[in-house]
């Protein structure tokens, strides 16, 4: 039994299951002291350094254990890309707040902003903020105009740096531009991981300010991150 | 009995080997170096209280279950951790390795085996920086119980952790009703419900303990202050400027 154990723990060859041997014995004389079984202070410790001869009992010197991150950790990132539903993939850049309160948004409609103190892919709780220009006078329309056609249901793929989460639209809300900040749910970090994503809409008043909505959508995950570096090795147990 | 102990032990030790088989070339050293690294002892043994030295300079003895000692100040490199039980009845040696400007826990703690001898584990402390109003929680498993899923507010949000491993998420400032539960069950609780606070810009460690069978399961709690990242909640978002869609119906919006 005991030599059927060791070898499919250690799956050593002889000599290497002898040193092994050698050591748990010289382990064992000490670890076991403090059970009541009698230790022979004769034989020497396996490993024992010089210092150890001061103290009263032999005792073992091993490597402390590193810990590992369990099978279903799963680090997060922040976005890099969102592939909208009609398959339109718009790269994702970092976007702080600015002075006023401004969400500093890349001023390039062809890439959207993921706001810096928001959640991020492969998070439990928060919203992953992503706010895109719907247009501009230089570039026309930007892919995120797309946002005032979708319904529920419709799939939203998000992919961070080794990572990639899929959503579906849970809902999309017309929002007075003058309420953003009186409306908490928008940006806050608690409440299950969802997916925020942001553009102008409603009427236009270039007397004030423009645009007068915003059309926030919604999207719940359809299942946790996966990794893609690995994914053949951290994908597989989701 | 003994023959469970030793047995134990057995696993213990060479649990403790394949971690020094892992842990790579030895990497050189900066004697010069003024940048110390924090490392932290935790004692995750249950009922019993232990003397700790390092590099054979006495730390605090009378160390209860529980307790964390530390901060130590420690040069980057290979240290000694020394543990002996009372009347030094029995004692073990761990040496652990620092990194320059690091920060670590050094728990002593039962492994997975019933009647197992104590084994040491390092844990590096994740200190990276939160979103505000958010903060880090952090478990290990320290206890004498297979794999476990914690629910946090009833969801899983670390699953399958076991002995030995963690897991950790950023969850929003407050108080959470945290339970430890056999991977994939509900029931039976192995540890709470239990309340567990977590502090903004804080780092909560939480080590499960002991063993459900006699009772003694028990939660080790270890908090470090964290940086936040990221700028304040915006107020207000311009993303348009040239009324193209004007007036257009949002399809899908809800009223």
């Amino acid at each position: 039994m005991t030599t059927r154990r060791t070898e499919s723990t250690a799956g050593a060859s002889t000599t290497s299951r002898a040193a092994v041997r050698g050591v748990l014995l010289a382990a064992l004389t000490v670890l076991v002291a403090g059970g009541g079984c009698a230790a022979d202070p004769a034989r020497p410790a396996a490993g024992d350094a010089p210092g150890a001869a001061t103290e009263q009992v032999p005792t073992v010197r091993v490597e402390a254990g590193r810990a590992d991150a369990a099978p279903s950790e799963t680090r997060d990132a922040r976005p890099t890309m969102v592939r909208l539903p009609s398959g339109a993939e718009v790269p994702i850049r970092v976007a702080a707040t600015g002075r006023g309160g401004l969400l500093r948004v890349p001023d390039d409609i062809r890439a959207a902003g993921w706001w810096d103190g928001g959640a991020r892919i492969g998070a439990a709780y928060g919203a992953v903020v992503v706010a895109g220009h719907v247009d501009s006078e230089r570039q026309g329309l930007g892919p995120f105009a797309e946002l005032l056609g979708v319904g529920r249901g419709d799939r939203i793929d998000v992919r961070a740096q080794g990572l990639r989460q899929s959503f579906a639209v849970s809902a999309v809300d017309l929002v007075p531009k003058i309420t953003l900040d009186t409306r908490d749910r928008t940006f806050a970090g608690s409440g299950p991981l969802r997916l925020v994503l942001i553009t102008c809409a409603g009427e236009y008043d270039p007397r004030r300010g423009g645009y007068q909505d915003l059309a926030v959508v919604t999207a719940r995950p359809r299942s946790a991150a996966v990794e893609t570096a690995n994914a053949a090795a951290a994908g597989s147990g989701r | 009995m003994a023959g469970v102990g030793t047995k134990g032990a057995l696993f213990a030790v060479l649990a403790c080997l394949a971690g020094a088989a892992t842990v790579g070339p030895v990497q050189a050293e900066k004697p010069a170096s003024p940048r110390t690294g924090a490392v932290y002892f935790a004692q995750a043994l249950p009922s019993t209280a232990v003397t700790v030295s390092v590099d054979s300079s006495r730390q605090r003895s009378g160390v209860r279950p529980g307790a964390i000692v530390g901060p130590m100040r420690l040069r980057p490199g290979k240290h000694v951790l020394s543990v002996s039980g009372k009347d030094s009845a029995w004692s073990m040696k761990a040496s652990f390795r620092v990194s320059s400007r690091g920060s670590a826990d050094v728990v002593l703690h039962r492994p997975a085996a019933v009647g197992s001898r104590p084994t040491v584990t390092v844990y590096r402390n994740p200190l990276g920086p939160v979103p505000r109003g958010t903060g880090r929680v952090w478990v290990a498993h320290t206890a004498t119980v297979p794999p476990a899923d914690v629910r946090v507010n009833g969801r899983v949000v670390f699953a399958n952790i076991a002995n030995g491993e963690f897991a950790t998420a950023e969850v929003p400032a407050g108080t959470h009703q945290v339970s430890v539960v056999p991977t994939g069950q509900r029931r039976p609780a192995l540890l709470g419900p239990l309340d567990l606070t977590a502090e903004p810009a804080t780092l909560t460690q939480v080590f499960a303990v002991g063993r459900p069978q006699n009772g003694s399961m028990d939660v080790v709690v270890h908090q470090l202050p964290l940086p936040t990242r990221g700028s304040t909640t915006p107020k207000q978002v311009n993303t348009g400027s040239a009324g193209l869609v004007a007036g257009l119906p949002v399809l899908g919006a809800r009223r």
